[in-house]
């Protein structure tokens, strides 16, 4: 085996090594479930869509709800709800408040409770009202909001009153009728001249039902680079308990004027079923182009935050019972909601000061160890005078060893950041683009090698307890000191409104000094590059890239280059 | 197969360690490298194995210079050190096959080898060992084992006989012999002359970093031998034929005669030299070591 791949491999099978090694394995996964923590913890950071009902006659609570991630996944978590009654009973004073019934619900995806209530709900008049206070912990975030139960509707030949939420899209109206016919007239469904999602003035009058409760959002997902998911939220509730079939119609001028049942397919885009209770309905709509063919009213809107789309769908919901065919048709504005949020929020966690920053701090220890087993320790001990008798040159020496050091480092940062994708990807099922992960990846890996650098460059002229002291000195220096001496000197140039942002300068500034700087600049640009604004502008005057890879090129160089000027000629006899 | 060792100077700091030290150790030659510990042995060796930079001068291996092809002199070379010190969390095998890795050989054909060469120097039983439960002897013995990588043309044995039990020393000593036998150059040092003394060809003194001798081991025992010095009413032929009877006799400076290895009595010599007619002045026996060989070379180097 090489010498150089025998070190390495050597340096990284030493226990000591490994157990290092496992603890940034260990550290990445900390990180991950760190993130994720700091996540649920975060307000509204999640989605809930979430129905109720409650039966005054039966006495009887339901609560149906789907947990989803910013970018509509379905996502583990649990809800805190609380069934309570507002009482007015005198004018000018604040409500009664009765808690009917209380609970916790946790699970996958959907999740659901129903109750017989032993506190009698009562009856729903101008002097109560009843409420439903939910709290949603979800692994990506929390969210807390209260409704009222107000639409009576019937359902099992009981009136139940409903409260429902769904999320961020505006409401759509829809009309359903019972035709006869097996043909569905869809330009009659679709007048072309109304504007578009607000109202559906409907042709056909006189056959509408009202048996039903439904609440939908519509959301167009941008995945970036122009691909783009149909994300349908359905909640139906139906007398009829039938499941019905979502279908898209498309913006073709090619439509015929009446589609057979049987024969909808064909003409129409068919997203998925729809079952009485919520729905997650996702379709995958493709590239930009393919969009225009199901968004009416096409537009693309450059904002702040990215290109949203505006327009609205039509959408029709198609069954059969035993007398007709059931349309439910309605005109819905879509919605842009872009998956890069979730990762934007994940980013600001990784980037913030619960993020990579604290591991990184402790990650050098390790450089520390390994400086001293390739280099301090055999000089200490003498045992180079015996390896060097090799056919080897003294720089062969310090160039392998260095170089093993250096493999190892890069092996550490790669498996701490491969096991946070892995573990991220696992919990909330985020991951950041290869160029993100390069980022922090070359970011503590240049740290790692730069302090490696020094600590070896003292390994090189001092032996056993001087280097622990002068390398535990320099680990203290940077990681610690020098934030106080960026302090002490940020004071000094006064203190004034403006400190904030001078400090932050002059740490950017102290990082171009100091070996661990390319963890922190890697973070800055991570941050940039993710849509987060997390340090003042000022910043940006002086993180300059080339000043960036200079000057951790230097950190990597320079010691090493005097640390060679030093072992040329030592004695390495003990 | 030689070692030439050039001009050779070297300091630690202030203190001057060699100052001009040359010798030379041809092929098919052993020669002792002795002095008092200190003297300077050790530093000369570690610059001739390339381990350690001289301040000025050379060592030049088989025609290669240690200072400028160091990788081509060392392959020339095996060292077998008097303390040798290794990377002790290794096993003995798997430093062995680090080590080889620096010679080309990789795998498992360094792994064969490994075992051949250890087993060979009375390791066998110790290959999975770890270096630092090895016993000073077995440290020798390794050392010697990865000197034998790629079998040099040269060895130097830097007081590879110190702490030896008497296996090991007449281990060394056959060894040292086989070597020669092979047509190899051997620089062997000790700081005992006696030690060398059935090994070496020529042996190079060095004290206080300078040499102050090489003397073929013959003319060494020689001069170390016991003799009866004579002052003598004539020296001639039949004085030096009756002298013949009892030893080797040698004409010194000033007519004085020394008979060397002397088989009779001091009696018996003058009652013979007188029986001719030779008339004795002076006479004395001298007894002497090689130890006070050595002394003696020491003792006129410090004389002003």
């Amino acid at each position: 085996m090489n010498p150089v791949l025998y070190d390495f491999k050597r340096g990284l099978l030493r226990l000591s090594v490994i157990v290092a090694l496992s603890l940034f394995v260990l550290a990445g996964v900390g990180l991950a479930y760190l993130t994720s923590s700091t996540l649920a913890t975060t307000p509204g950071t999640t989605y809930v869509a979430l129905y109720s009902y409650v039966s005054p006659a039966r006495n009887q609570f339901y609560l149906e709800a789907l947990l989803l991630t910013p970018d509509l996944k379905l996502t583990e978590g649990g809800i805190f709800y609380e069934l309570g009654n507002f009482t007015f009973s005198k004018p000018n004073t604040p409500p009664e408040t009765t808690v009917l019934d209380s609970g916790v619900v946790t699970g996958y995806g959907k999740i659901s409770v129903f109750k017989n209530l032993t506190s009698p709900i009562g009856q729903f008049d101008k002097q109560s009202s009843l409420y439903l206070k939910v709290d949603v912990t979800t692994k990506t975030g929390s969210y807390s909001f209260t409704t009222s139960y107000s639409r009576p509707f019937t359902l099992d030949n009981d009136t139940v009153y409903v409260a429902s939420s769904i999320p961020f899209s505006p409401p759509a109206n829809w009309a359903f009728y019972c035709l006869n016919e097996t043909s569905i007239p869809i330009k009659e469904l679709i007048p072309q001249t109304r504007p578009p999602g607000v109202i559906v003035l409907t042709p056909l009058q006189g056959r509408t039902l009202s048996d039903k409760y439904l609440d939908t959002a519509f959301l167009l997902v941008s995945h970036g680079q122009g691909r783009y998911e149909l994300v349908s939220v359905v909640l139906l509730l139906d007398r009829d308990n039938l499941t019905y079939k979502l279908y898209l119609v498309p913006n073709s001028t090619s439509l015929p004027d009446k589609v057979d049942y049987g024969n909808l397919a064909s003409y129409l885009i068919p997203l998925g079923e729809v079952a009485p209770g919520l729905n997650l309905v996702r379709f995958n709509v493709g590239n930009s182009s393919e969009l225009e063919k199901i968004v009416w009213d096409f537009q693309s809107v450059t904002t702040t935050t990215g290109e949203d789309i505006v327009g609205s769908l039509h959408v029709l919901l198609v069954a059969r019972n035993s007398s007709c065919v059931i349309v439910g048709y309605a005109n819905p504005l879509v919605s842009t909601v872009r998956s890069a949020s979730m990762s934007k929020i994940v980013a600001g966690v990784l980037a913030g000061t619960v993020g990579v920053a604290p591991f990184s701090m402790f990650f050098p220890i390790l450089m520390i160890y390994l400086a001293y087993v390739y280099l301090a320790k055999p000089r200490s001990s003498g045992s180079l005078e015996f390896l060097l008798a090799r056919p080897i040159t003294r720089l062969d020496v310090y160039v392998t060893r260095f170089v093993a050091g250096v493999l190892v480092a890069l092996a550490s940062s790669l498996l701490f950041f491969a096991s946070t994708m892995l573990t991220l990807q696992a919990l909330i099922g985020v991951y950041f683009d290869l160029y993100s992960y390069l980022l922090l990846f070359a970011g503590l890996a240049a740290s790692l090698i730069a302090f490696y650098s020094v600590c070896y460059a003292i390994a090189s002229s001092t032996r056993g307890g001087a280097y622990i002291a002068l390398a535990v000195a320099a680990y203290l220096l940077f990681t610690i000191l020098y934030q106080i001496i960026v302090f002490v000197v940020t004071q000094m140039q006064g203190i004034g409104p403006d400190l904030y942002e001078r400090l932050r300068v002059n740490t950017y500034i102290s990082y171009y000094l100091s070996p661990l700087g390319p963890t922190s600049f890697s973070q800055y640009y991570f941050g940039i590059h993710n849509g987060l604004s997390i340090e003042p502008k000022s910043v940006g005057s002086v993180v300059n890239p080339l000043l960036v890879v200079a000057s951790a090129v230097l950190w990597i160089v320079v010691p090493f280059v005097i640390g060679w000027l030093k072992f040329r000629k030592a004695n390495l006899l003990g | 197969m030689t070692i030439e060792v050039l001009n050779l100077h070297k300091s630690f700091g202030r203190k001057k360690v060699l100052e001009d030290v040359s010798f030379k150790v041809s092929n098919g030659e052993v020669v002792g490298y002795v002095g008092l510990n200190g003297a300077g042995k050790t530093t000369t060796i570690r610059i001739a194995v390339g381990v350690l930079p001289p301040d000025s001068g050379d060592v030049v291996v088989d025609g290669y210079s240690v200072t400028k092809e160091k990788r081509a002199a060392s392959r020339r070379v095996g060292w077998v050190p008097e303390l040798p010190i290794f990377e002790t969390d290794f096993r003995a095998l798997d430093y062995f096959v680090y080590l080889a890795g620096y010679y080309g050989i990789t795998g498992t054909e360094a792994r064969k080898l490994g075992r051949e060469l250890l087993e060979e120097f009375g390791l066998g039983n110790a290959l999975y060992m770890k270096l630092s439960s090895y016993s000073q002897g077995m440290k020798k013995r390794f050392a010697l084992a990865v000197s034998m990588i790629n079998d040099p043309p040269n060895f130097i044995l830097d007081e590879v006989l110190n702490g030896l039990d008497p296996q090991g020393i007449a281990f060394f000593r056959e060894l040292t012999k086989e070597f020669r036998k092979k047509g190899k150059a051997v620089l062997f040092s000790s700081h005992i002359l006696s030690e060398v003394e059935d090994i070496a060809d020529r042996v190079v003194f060095i004290h206080k970093g300078r040499i102050i001798g090489v003397h073929a081991m013959e003319e060494i025992k020689s001069k170390a031998s016991p003799g009866i010095y004579l002052a003598l009413s004539r020296v001639d032929e039949n004085t030096l034929r009756i002298l013949g009877r009892f030893g080797e006799p040698v004409v010194l400076e000033g007519g004085r005669i020394l008979v060397r290895r002397p088989s009779g009595s001091v009696e018996e010599v003058v009652a013979e030299l007188v029986k001719n007619g030779v008339g004795v002045l002076e006479v004395r026996r001298e007894e002497r070591s090689l130890e006070d060989f050595f002394f003696s070379l020491i003792k006129e180097a410090e004389s002003p």
